[in-house]
């Protein structure tokens, strides 16, 4: 008995994973038999039970997807936040991925602003909120103070390998790294008169 | 039909030596406590309430969270009330992951697992206060069942299985060999010091395709025993390599070493110091 739920509980930890890295293909194999058939109970009650290993995978934190590098980027891509002022006078903010950071920064309290710049870059709500602690930090820490927080979206293509061994430039000299986006976010008013 | 249950039996319920938990335990508690160190500077930006998410200027938990996760960490590493401290880490780690997804990173989600996993592990037994203080008492302690490290062994052949069918089948630079190229060349994730080393086409696919057949292999390799400590050295050293040339992923690629550790048993660790020392005696005895 013992052992037999032991070896349960092996096969729902594979369930769980399994589940947690099905792709789009893989689901639709187990569920368009199920919706034809959606009207029965059982079907229904068959979908909720596979449903069940990735409520499990959640609970125990086994819903990782193990992606690990599938898909790479022929870009460079960065976000650049400067702080600045209606008279044009502008800071660059000393926050994380510039690339006067240093070793420290760079290799140790940096780790996550790839992934984090990633993350943020093309969600309007989370770069105002962003923004917005960027200004509560630094707004007065310069004098002039700063009035709005500005977001510049850097883009820069990667040459194909045999292109860059020809050249000995893997950077196209015709395209630069250039500014794809740029949006401003206002700093609160009532903070910058005090 | 017996022979099967026979072999089932032997593969999941014989016995191992437990030390290989312990060395499980030692790496992932210090790779969790510089982890936790690393966050100390951009704590209140990613997870407190007048960071990134919410201006509302209250208390919260968030600094005394990371104050105990740094306690907990060095208690999980030195093994002092090992399993409790791996549940309350769980239950940090969680919350942390849940309260700022932007934030996330993807060794957060393996900590996860490895602090899960642990829970069933006999981390305290060995090289930890806990099976110190049980051999003071005279507690006898039997050696675990193979089933407690299966588990994680299971899940790490899947990670390799499963990633390695995502890159072959997402991205043609891994069939092509030029993955390793693109990693290289970009600006904010490589810190590769040559990257016009990898212009050569010898260079990245050997790279790109050597990487893959690394990882791609041992789900299937490290069940044979006569090769798993070489396919989990190799794949070790190419974590390392990883997290030394490539940046924002170190903690990641070392998690997945850490998790490597479980495919070895100590007698290999044994046979390693038992032909180091019949070197160092030979190369010291006079011809």
């Amino acid at each position: 008995m013992r052992k037999n739920l032991i070896l349960i509980f092996i096969a729902l930890n594979i369930a769980a994973v399994l589940y947690s890295n099905q792709t789009a293909t893989v689901q639709g194999w187990w569920q368009k038999p199920l919706r034809e058939y959606w009207n029965h109970a059982w079907a229904r009650g068959l979908n909720q039970a596979i449903n069940a290993f990735g409520t499990y995978a959640n609970y125990v934190g086994l819903n990782q997807q193990s992606a690990m590098f599938a898909g790479i980027s022929r870009s460079t891509y960065r976000l650049v936040f400067t702080g600045l002022r209606d008279d044009g006078w502008n800071y660059p903010l000393p926050i994380e991925l510039r690339p006067d950071r240093g070793f420290l920064n760079r290799n140790f309290f940096d780790h996550k602003a790839a992934k984090f710049h990633l993350n943020i870059m093309g969600n309007h709500d989370v770069l105002r909120r962003y923004a917005a602690y960027l200004c509560r930090t630094y707004q007065f820490k310069e004098n002039p103070y700063i009035q709005s927080i500005q977001v510049q979206w850097i883009y820069r293509e990667i040459r194909p390998r045999e292109e860059a061994l020809l050249t000995g430039f893997h950077f196209s000299p015709d395209s630069p790294a250039h500014v794809t986006q740029t949006q401003s976010f206002p700093c609160p008013v009532e903070k910058a008169v005090k | 039909m017996k022979a099967l249950s026979a072999q089932v039996d032997r593969f999941f319920f014989d016995r191992f030596d437990g030390r290989i938990c312990a060395a499980f335990r030692i790496s992932t508690g210090g790779l969790m406590l510089l982890w936790t160190l690393a966050n100390g500077p951009n704590w209140c930006r990613d997870y407190c309430d007048d960071g990134m998410l919410f201006p509302t200027q209250s208390w919260s938990w968030v600094i005394p969270a990371w104050f105990a996760m740094v306690a907990l960490s060095i208690s999980y590493l030195i093994g002092w009330k090992s399993k409790w401290c791996a549940v309350a880490l769980y239950l940090l780690h969680e919350q942390v992951l849940v309260r700022n997804q932007m934030a996330s990173n993807a060794e957060q989600g393996m900590f996860r697992m490895q602090l899960f996993y642990a829970f069933f592990m006999p981390i305290g037994e060995h090289f930890s206060l806990d099976g110190r203080n049980r051999h003071r008492a005279n507690h006898w302690h039997q050696d675990p069942e193979w089933w407690q490290l299966r588990t994680i062994q299971f899940h790490c052949c899947l990670i390799y299985i499963i990633g390695s069918l995502n890159k072959w089948t997402t991205d043609v630079a891994w069939q092509n060999g030029d993955a390793i190229y693109y990693a290289m060349m970009h600006e904010e994730w490589a810190k590769w010091p040559w990257p016009k080393f990898f212009y050569q086409g010898w260079a990245t696919k050997t790279a790109t395709w050597g990487s893959f057949v690394a990882e791609a292999s041992f789900g299937l390799l490290c069940w044979v025993r006569d090769v798993r400590p070489f396919v989990t050295t190799l794949l070790i050293l190419f974590h390392i390599t990883v997290a030394l040339t490539l940046d924002h992923v170190g903690f990641f690629s070392m998690a997945m070493a850490c998790n490597l550790l479980c495919f070895y048993e100590w007698s290999d660790f044994e046979k390693l110091r038992n032909r180091l020392s019949l070197l160092g005696e030979r190369s010291a005895s006079p011809a």
